[in-house]
């Protein structure tokens, strides 16, 4: 992108991330139709496929961008001291971040039993 | 008919408050507008300050927030409105006096899209020539008289009037994008760019809600990440 955008970047990625998310959970609610309540060795066993893997991966992805572009306008629109704007934004950046690793360190583990 | 006026005259009040009027039946009549029914009342109460001038919505001066929605008051029929009519400056603006707003804020905000041509070739002798179809690109964004209806309804603008431009802004900056005459596209997105001047906009639509002459910034903002993302790859 040439243009160095944290707007217009931000927006595009709120906007791509959106749509994943969508297609993704309109597949959960299906898959969960079809298969409801599984027990936990269905779940791992589901989670640990590579193709449901890979989906739930970028699926956690999409939502750490989405949380992060949404709960960054809020403070953006919000929040009118600088300072506290900085406090916050790295709170929110270290909270997502931390929820983005560990259901991806989840999936990897799932993914990781299901190749044993 | 009865209203509730906003009053605030910082060199005696220590405080704003809302003064009650009450203009006469005898008084009103058929197709009267607020702006009427405010220089009536101002005959009786000199001390009231508003700002008007042309009295047919083409001036844009005395936008003002009625009943709880920004408006011009010359345009706006008495005989629509519930009464008791609650009437407040624009709101977001520094306040003057009473229904007089500091709109410097705004204006800043319009001067630095840069609303003019800018065209770098010689001077034509006659006119920069446009076809039909490209002057009809301006249709729809020509028309602001820079009331500040929309921009003073906006939240994103409440919240960050220094840093976000605003709707009436913005819909002047598109104004110039889409002119086949200027030159200056790429430096004029370059200046939009980054969080705050048009990406605090969150199509929440009050500026399409109130704008008097309806026009509709929200379509011109969307037109602007449009162009964005077409010359960003």
């Amino acid at each position: 992108m040439s243009r160095h955008a944290h707007g217009l970047r931000a927006w595009l990625l709120q906007r791509i991330s959106a749509v994943y998310l969508a297609i993704f959970l309109v597949y959960l609610v299906l898959h969960f139709i079809r298969f409801p309540s599984p027990d936990y060795e269905e779940w791992r066993a589901w989670l640990g496929g590579r193709a449901v893997g890979l989906a739930s991966a970028g699926f956690i992805v999409a939502l750490v961008i989405h949380a992060w572009v949404g709960m960054r306008d809020v403070l953006l629109d919000y929040l009118p001291h600088s300072g506290l704007r900085l406090v916050g934004l790295t709170l929110v950046a270290f909270m997502l971040a931390g929820c983005g690793v560990w259901a991806l360190s989840i999936l990897l583990i799932a993914g990781m039993q299901n190749g044993s | 008919m009865q209203f509730s006026i906003y009053r605030f005259n910082p060199e005696t009040d220590r405080k704003p408050y809302m003064q009650e009027y009450v203009l006469e039946e005898s008084a009103i009549r058929p197709g009267m507008m607020l702006l009427d029914a405010l220089l009536a009342i101002k005959a009786g109460d000199d001390t009231l300050g508003f700002r008007r001038s042309c009295g047919e919505g083409v001036c844009g001066s005395d936008g003002m927030n009625i009943n709880g929605r920004n408006g011009l008051a010359c345009i706006t029929p008495l005989n629509e409105l519930k009464t008791p009519i609650v009437i407040r400056p624009l709101p977001g603006l520094p306040v003057i006096r009473d229904l007089i707003v500091d709109m410097e804020v705004f204006y800043r905000q319009y001067r630095a899209v840069r609303p003019w041509l800018i065209n770098n070739d010689p001077v034509p002798e006659v006119e920069h020539r446009q076809s039909p179809s490209e002057r009809e690109q301006l249709d729809g964004l020509y028309e602001c008289i820079l009331c500040a209806c929309c921009s003073t309804s906006c939240p994103s603008f409440w919240w960050n009037p220094d840093k976000f431009l605003g709707p009436a802004s913005l819909l002047q900056a598109w104004r110039f994008l889409a002119d086949s005459r200027d030159q200056a596209a790429n430096e004029r997105l370059d200046e939009l760019d980054g969080p705050f001047r048009l990406f605090r906009c969150h199509t929440i639509m009050n500026c399409v809600d109130v704008c008097p002459k309806g026009l509709n910034p929200t379509r011109a903002i969307g037109h602007i990440k449009e162009l964005m993302v077409k010359q960003s790859f």
